[in-house]
């Protein structure tokens, strides 16, 4: 480890504040001895742009003799503590402890970077373009050869890609025809999936619900066929909330907040949001839930409402922060 | 003590303006900060010294949440006061 003392320091200080060196050196003694003398007067010692120096008192305390094995008491005693200023904390933090390389043998690893660079370009393509325009010997070189690279890519792509933009192409000649099938396809794996999250949402309020299971399922079961598509966590809007049959009702009882409602019907306090988003219609603010009210609770499927999917607990959080 | 009061013991003692003196005080600390960044030692005759030291990274667990947070390492200024110093620090 480098070690300096008071000489260099004054140097540098004598350079930059453009005084005398004997002026420099006198200021950083009188500053040390002062900080020192008043450390051990006030106990404290604050310097802007530095630090907090204190003195703390230690309580005695219990050990065991390294050499001997036998059990002492460590007296109590002062010692110092000195803690970083913010802004010299995060000056200092980004440092790397190998940061001592200077300017100039800087430049000269660039080049050499440069020139191991050319290895990857072939794969990155235009990505480093900037960074040859920094280097104005090998300039018109590297951008006929970014150029070719280029070039030789896209016609790869294109070349590999046909048969995804054949059929397109087709398609467009017989138009119809395509679309129906498209939406044909498209529609059948919607409602089976549909229906088998339906009856996994059954399964978990059949848990929680007695009563309801049977009545719910009856509901389900005529809703069915007249479901909007799949409600996942990308469409999700207050709007789909509001949209999408009602599964219960619940009386507000005294004390019950949106949370504690929708930890009963979705099985985590997180999605209280959805109970909100379902009766925006009577609350303004989620905080407007007073006792006697009734609150709708929306039939949403469990890819939204999952307690134990970590993604969709994310997701009501997120929604939840923006009231 | 305060940086004001730190700043008027310093100007009563060296006879020079307070403004001055708070000139200083930004660019001897500056030059302190920068001077342990590069040598990461500096040193005070009697009183201690300035060094940088390599905070470990580390995981820690939010008791609240049981989530899991990850803190990277990173560098931090420590003052090691000079044995003279802290004995004398230790009587009082």
């Amino acid at each position: 480890m480098n070690k300096i003392s008071i000489q260099e320091i004054t140097e540098i200080v004598a350079n930059e504040a453009k005084q005398t060196k004997k002026f420099s050196e006198q200021f950083l003694r009188e500053l040390v001895s002062v900080i020192a003398e008043y450390l051990q007067k006030d106990g404290i010692v604050k310097v802007k742009g530095l630090g907090t120096f204190k003195v703390v008192a230690v309580e005695e305390r219990k050990s065991v003799d390294v050499a001997s094995g036998k059990e002492i008491i460590l007296p109590a005693h002062n010692k110092i503590q000195f803690t970083a200023e913010n802004s010299v904390k995060q000056t200092i933090k980004g440092q790397d402890s190998n940061h001592q390389i200077t300017e100039s043998p800087h430049h000269q690893e660039k080049g050499q970077e440069l020139v191991d660079k050319g290895q990857e370009l072939v794969d990155k393509g235009q990505d480093s373009n900037h960074q040859i325009t920094e280097s104005p010997h090998h300039h018109s070189y590297w951008i006929w050869l970014i150029l070719i690279i280029v070039i030789v890519d896209l016609a790869a792509l294109a070349y590999v890609s046909v048969p995804y933009w054949k059929p397109y192409f087709d398609s467009l000649m017989e138009n119809d025809e395509f679309a129906e099938e498209i939406e044909y396809h498209y529609t059948v794996p919607v409602d089976k999936e549909r229906a088998r999250e339906a009856e996994a949402v059954v399964e978990e309020s059949g848990d929680t619900v007695k009563t309801e299971n049977t009545e719910v399922y009856q509901g389900k079961e005529t809703q069915e066929p007249a479901q909007a598509p799949v409600i996942t966590l990308e469409n999700y809007t207050y709007k789909t909330a509001m949209e999408v049959p009602v599964r219960e009702t619940v009386t507000v009882i005294d004390g019950s907040r949106l949370t504690m409602i929708a930890y009963r019907a979705y099985g985590s306090k997180d999605f209280w949001v959805y109970v909100y988003d379902a009766n925006r219609d009577v609350l303004r603010r989620p905080k407007d839930i007073a006792k006697g009210m009734t609150i709708k609770i929306a039939d949403l499927p469990l890819s939204i409402v999952d307690p134990n999917n970590p993604a969709c607990i994310e997701k009501a959080r997120e929604l939840a922060g923006i009231y | 003590m305060n940086n004001k009061e730190l700043i008027t013991e310093l100007s009563k003692r060296l006879g020079v303006t307070q403004k001055q003196v708070t000139e200083m005080l930004e660019v001897s600390t500056s030059a302190l900060v920068s001077s342990v960044t590069e040598t990461q030692s500096v040193v005070f005759q009697g009183f201690g010294a300035f060094e940088l030291r390599k905070k470990n990274e580390k995981t820690l667990l939010n008791p609240a949440t049981g989530e899991k947070m990850f803190i990277p390492a990173k560098q931090t200024l420590v003052f090691k006061p000079s044995d003279t110093y802290k004995c004398r620090v230790k009587e009082l």
